[in-house]
């Protein structure tokens, strides 16, 4: 159960990767740290401020699509045209930027949020407990996969979005406005992944390598389920989580995050283009 | 160096690219290969040196079953290409292109005077002009002294100076016994180097022959010029 | 012969400096800027030359100081054999995952560089053979050249240091001269050009992995000896992959003295900069600005752009 839960949150922070890469591919390595700046943010809405992280969603997501718009054009504009390396190097050196900055800001303490729901379980049945904050993270993360893809498929801009993924250069001639979009992805994503935080913040300890974890994790999922593709990074999403929940009580809770990197390499390895790839394209 | 090709057909997706393609190339024959675009011209280059692998069908060099051969393989075996948007290494210099083929500085000079471009055998080969980055291309597949030399599209994008140069190139190394396959759109040129012309339309081979015969098809016609 | 006739001149001079010093500090980061110089010379060999971009080396670092820390502090093999044993460990494990890396392409390569180097850091951690968070430690001796200690003086770990760093220019630039590294070139210009060329390009990355790979384990089991203690998470992770690969960045990738360039220019700022600024943290911010500054504006690296865009000009005649 709390593998599902976990999972939602997964996927969530992937899907924010994979439609950044779908559109602008650019594989952003500073993802993780999205995530993480977001939760110090709900943190210190929550310390200075009292607002509660589920409140403060709307914020977060706000802030940070904000943030992810500017952000793209003005670091990830000048280096879409570069080679390959050049780009995961960019985002790599603003991967370091952003961890060690936070730890300079913040220190590597922990911090943690509380809500009067924090440590609520809820009894199902007999042996069935379930963790409220996780279950209420798996519950917006679905409720915001859900809006994320009625935006996708039902508003001008997400299909726009789409589009350029396919094909940005008869999208520009269709009168797309692909530097616009290219910047709303980045913010559409960055958000994501910083909301993730917020709802994450309600049962995790904040610091500032909490970005790394979760990085990985959102890798993996988003290539297992098709770099770009939408629905796969979701359900791979729910996959991983339940797998590395799986392997946290079943196997060694030592190689809970080996045995994920390991299925992450031979999925690579295997198929490339994903577990999930659905024809969606003509 | 006899190229024979039996049934060769490729899918992509539901969509044919090839559908049972068969020829036959003896040596010391410019034959050329035309055909509308999308008609799969390059598709069957990349079969025949390796690059794809056919769904269906047999490719044979030197009466050798290459079908499931690497690129490198079947280039070993004295077969050259020349791409449809050029290949050549970009970052790297003009002799260090020719070397990378074959180490023999003094083959690599003769045949860049061959082409004026011994003069700039140190500037970085993504600094030619397109037209020189084809001879380029072209003279560095002759280091290995093939015996059959596929073009793809070699007078695309090119100067008329830079057309003639090649064209006089394709000859001379014909007469040395080398045997050319020409993918190309430029007819004139076709018909000045090649004695025998394939037609592709919509991946079958629909005519062969020498060009007066195929300037007549039927389907020839209907393929360019639509019903 | 050109540039690296002046990188080993160079380096050779540097030879006289532990007689003019008996300042530990100078000596330490001269080792450092050396080992730095090393690997990441390693390093573009995979990377520079053959285009094959790893974020992951720190992988090979790992596996060449465990071998040797461990055939040494519990067999009490003598580091002069084990880092060899180490640089065979490192190169067998480059062969073992190239079978299925090489065949990814571009951001797959990449990512699979850096998910092989995190499962392996994330196994030593958790590891008993390896010595799981705590790693190894080793027992201090004496001064000894067979132990590859030396606490009086830090001087033998420099030279030790240098000679390797020469021997593996020497190599870099034997291989970037040779039709090998026109291979390897070719390769990394374009694929499928290479092979229309005959050249084989699984068997040449392999061949470039497992050199490098192989140096870079040298240099894990030198950075073994110097600190006499190694554990996953300062020896294996992510920014020590971005610390092996940024001098070739900044000094120019593919080239031969690039990374050797690079390293003199980054390593003296970084040990300045944490001393004057007094924070370990504060340094990895500016090198991941650095990152991505050159990035941005410098892909090819920033010596190497300068003179390409200001010297050789002047040096080609039409």
């Amino acid at each position: 159960m709390t593998g599902l839960f976990t999972g939602a949150v997964y996927s969530l922070v992937s899907i924010g990767l994979t439609i950044i890469f779908g559109t602008i591919r650019i594989v952003n390595f500073a993802h993780g740290e999205m995530l993480m700046l977001g939760m110090y943010l709900t943190f210190f809405l929550w310390s200075i401020l009292g607002i509660d992280p589920l409140v403060a969603l709307p914020i977060v997501f706000a802030v940070f699509f904000t943030a992810g718009y500017i952000l793209q054009s003005t670091l990830i504009r000048p280096i879409q045209k570069h080679p390959i390396h050049a780009q995961m190097l960019m985002t790599l050196g603003l991967l370091l930027v952003l961890q060690n900055g936070a730890v300079l800001a913040w220190t590597a303490d922990f911090r943690r949020v509380h809500t009067p729901y924090t440590d609520l379980t809820i009894r199902l049945g007999q042996d069935l407990f379930i963790d409220f904050p996780r279950m209420v993270a798996f519950l917006a993360s679905l409720i915001m996969s859900l809006g994320l893809y009625i935006f996708l498929t039902k508003t001008y801009w997400g299909v726009a979005i789409r589009a350029v993924g396919q094909d940005s250069e008869t999208a520009e001639i269709l009168g797309v406005d692909v530097k616009r979009v290219y910047a709303l992805t980045f913010g559409l994503g960055t958000a994501c992944a910083a909301a993730a935080g917020t709802l994450i913040s309600t049962y995790f300890p904040i610091y500032p390598y909490v970005g790394t974890t979760y990085i990985v994790m959102a890798f993996i999922v988003a290539v297992m389920g098709g770099l770009g593709n939408f629905l796969g990074a979701f359900l791979a999403g729910l996959v991983i989580g339940v797998v590395e929940t799986l392997v946290a009580f079943g196997v060694s809770p030592l190689l809970r995050q080996t045995i994920p990197l390991v299925i992450f390499l031979l999925v690579l390895f295997f198929k490339p283009e994903g577990l999930f790839m659905i024809r969606l394209r003509k | 160096m006899i190229l024979r090709v039996v049934g060769l057909s490729k899918k992509y997706g539901g969509v044919s690219a090839l559908e049972g393609v068969s020829l036959e190339l003896r040596e010391g024959e410019v034959v050329g290969m035309i055909g509308p675009n999308g008609s799969g011209k390059t598709t069957l280059l990349d079969l025949i040196c390796g690059f794809i692998k056919p769904d269906l069908g047999r490719i044979y060099l030197n009466g050798m079953d290459v079908t499931d051969w690497k690129p490198f393989k079947i280039a070993s075996l004295g077969v050259a290409r020349t791409f449809q948007i050029t290949k050549v290494f970009k970052k790297m210099t003009v002799i260090e292109n020719m070397l990378a083929a074959r180490r023999d500085p003094d083959k690599a000079y003769r045949l860049l005077r061959l082409v004026e471009l011994d003069g700039l055998r140190d500037e970085y080969a993504e600094n030619l002009s397109g037209g020189q980055q084809k001879l380029l291309e072209f003279v560095r597949s002759l280091m290995l002294e093939p015996r059959l030399l596929l073009m793809d599209e070699p007078m695309a994008g090119v100067t008329p100076v830079i057309m003639e140069r090649l064209v006089e190139l394709i000859k001379d190394v014909n007469r040395r016994g080398v045997t050319f396959l020409i993918v190309e759109h430029n007819i004139s040129v076709v018909a000045r180097l090649c004695e025998r012309c394939l037609v592709l339309n919509n991946g079958r081979l629909i005519a062969e022959g020498n060009l007066e015969a195929i300037r007549n098809h039927p389907e020839v016609k209907k393929a360019y010029l639509g019903e | 012969m050109g540039p690296t006739v002046y990188v080993v001149a160079f380096l050779l001079s540097l030879s006289v400096i532990p007689m003019l010093t008996e300042s530990h500090v100078v000596i330490d980061v001269l080792f450092f800027t050396l080992l730095y110089a090393f690997l990441s010379t390693a390093w573009n060999i995979q990377s520079g030359f053959c285009g094959q971009y790893s974020v992951g080396h720190a992988a090979f670092l790992g596996i060449g100081a465990y071998t040797t820390a461990i055939l040494y502090t519990r067999l009490g093999i003598s580091p002069w054999l084990g880092l060899w044993v180490g640089a065979g460990m490192a190169a067998l494990f480059a062969l073992a995952i190239g079978f299925p890396t090489f065949r990814l392409r571009g951001y797959y390569y990449i990512l699979a560089t850096l998910a092989v180097a995190e499962v392996l850091r994330t196994f030593f951690l958790a590891w008993d053979f390896t010595g799981r968070s705590l790693g190894i430690a080793y027992p201090l001796t004496e001064d000894s050249f067979w132990d590859l200690q030396f606490h009086t003086s830090r001087a033998p770990y420099f030279y030790i240091m240098l000679a390797f760093l020469i021997c593996s220019v020497l190599i870099s630039h034997w291989i970037r001269y040779s039709k090998f590294g026109l291979n390897l070139l070719s390769i990394r210009e374009d694929e499928d050009a290479a092979q229309s060329l005959g050249i084989n390009p699984f068997r040449h990355k392999m061949a470039a992995t497992a050199l490098s790979a192989g140096l870079t384990g040298i240099g894990g089991a030198l950075l073994a000896q110097f600190n006499l203690f190694i554990e996953p998470d300062t020896l294996m992770s992510l920014h020590v992959s971005a610390d092996i690969l940024l001098p070739s960045l900044v000094g120019g990738i593919g080239t031969v003295w690039g990374p050797v360039a690079g390293s003199f220019i980054l390593q003296p700022l970084s040990w300045i900069l944490r001393l004057g600024l007094g924070s370990d943290v504060i340094h990895i911010i500016i090198r991941g600005i650095l990152l991505m500054v050159i990035v941005a504006i410098i892909p090819r690296g920033v010596v190497a752009t300068v003179i390409e865009r200001y010297v050789r000009p002047r040096l080609i005649k039409r």
